[in-house]
């Protein structure tokens, strides 16, 4: 056996891989060169001390420390919620709001017409008929002209005659981001709330 | 394992302590910083739990939590050797945090104490300053004693090539011992 091929089986040997056949070639090939045997005999010490260091044990602490963070974790979901599921306190959330400013509007609207002292106050008593009024930007059709608010403030969009009714589109969420739903079978998924 | 997935509360402390000795071990290893493993280990655990239900049943539960180990070792080497001379002989000489654990052999003096914690520790930097890719093979085999064919499954190789990078390691690691070995070998 030459030199390079004893060698390459230094690793094998350590092992204990080698075929008999191989294993007697090797011995043979150590015991007559001394350079080769030089050569496993530090390969060996190198590998002994390698596997003869010590354990390192884990901290004392290790187990509370582990314990406390998978009581953490499994606090907090490991898989994100459905997105469906997401949007509807959102959209809630969105019809909430809008209904607010409608309150507001309606509110400042009333108090704005405060009734003459001989007359009754008049709170949500409208009469007239029920005639829907489109929220701003919502219907407009192009070339449209919106009926010009009756008397009082110039720059109100709503006749106070009239019932106001807000139609309030299902809206679509994307990324955290809030669109109208546009489609044609939106129309009937549309809420309606009238003053 | 399965009861760990199962949510029992009992199973996966009695995981961590089955465990937690040789996660240490090789983290340390592999990394030649004790205070970094702790911290790894414990990270392994955590993962361990977070990702318990992702463990297939068929695989050894080991060869799973030796992977998690593995490539978390990885990561920190990588880090690390992002920063500039990290593993350079001298900054380990000085970042050399290995408080070695054992018991010392009440008939042994101190010097022969000393010298043997000293070559203990030296093998320790020797190993640290073999490649990653060839150091953890090399870890996984001759000191958690790890067969050829779990190795591979860790690292995600072939067998073969698992084969030889453990030889490379270990002709590195012969290599750079050479000087202490003359001196080991007289004692």
């Amino acid at each position: 056996m030459i030199c390079d091929r004893a060698r390459r089986l230094f690793g094998a040997c350590w092992d204990d891989e080698l075929t008999q056949a191989e294993r007697d070639g090797l011995e043979g090939h150590l015991t007559s060169c001394p350079r080769c045997r030089a050569e496993y005999d530090e390969f060996s010490l190198a590998l002994e001390l390698t596997a003869a260091l010590p354990r390192i044990e884990a901290s004392a602490d290790l187990m509370d420390r582990v314990l406390a963070r998978a009581r953490r974790a499994t606090t907090a979901p490991d898989v994100v919620r459905e997105a469906g599921a997401r949007w509807v306190p959102v959209a809630a959330a969105a019809a909430g709001a809008v209904l607010v400013v409608a309150l507001v509007l309606v509110g400042s609207r009333l108090q704005w017409r405060a009734p003459a002292a001989d007359q009754p106050p008049q709170m949500f008593a409208i009469e007239g008929p029920r005639e829907p009024v489109l929220v701003p930007n919502s219907r407009a059709m192009p070339g449209e002209r919106r009926p010009e608010a009756p008397g009082g403030n110039p720059e109100s969009l709503f006749d106070p005659d009239k019932n106001v009714e807000f139609i309030l589109d299902p809206v679509k969420l994307h990324r955290g981001r809030a669109t109208v739903d546009r489609r044609p079978d939106a129309e009937g998924r549309q809420a309606i709330i009238t003053f | 394992m399965d009861r760990v997935a199962v949510d029992d509360q009992k199973a996966f402390p009695e995981l961590v302590r089955r465990f937690q000795g040789r996660v240490t071990n090789l983290v340390s290893r592999v990394l030649n910083d004790r205070e970094c493993a702790d911290d790894l280990a414990q990270e392994v655990f955590v993962r361990v739990f977070v990702h318990r239900r992702n463990y297939r049943h068929g695989s050894k539960f080991s060869t799973w939590l030796f992977t998690i180990a593995a490539n978390l070792a990885k990561n920190e080497i990588r880090r690390r050797v992002r920063r500039r001379n990290w593993f350079s002989l001298d900054a380990l000489e000085e970042t050399l945090k290995d408080r070695v654990i054992q018991l010392a052999d009440s008939t042994e003096s101190r010097e022969t104490t000393l010298e043997r914690e000293q070559l203990q520790a030296a093998v320790g930097r020797a190993i640290a300053t073999v490649p990653e890719k060839y150091r953890l093979a090399l870890v996984l085999r001759d000191i958690e004693g790890l067969p050829y064919e779990e190795i591979a499954q860790v690292l995600g190789l072939p067998g073969g090539t698992v084969r030889s990078r453990i030889n490379r390691a270990r002709g590195m690691l012969k290599r750079k011992l050479q000087p202490l070995l003359a001196k080991a070998g007289d004692s």
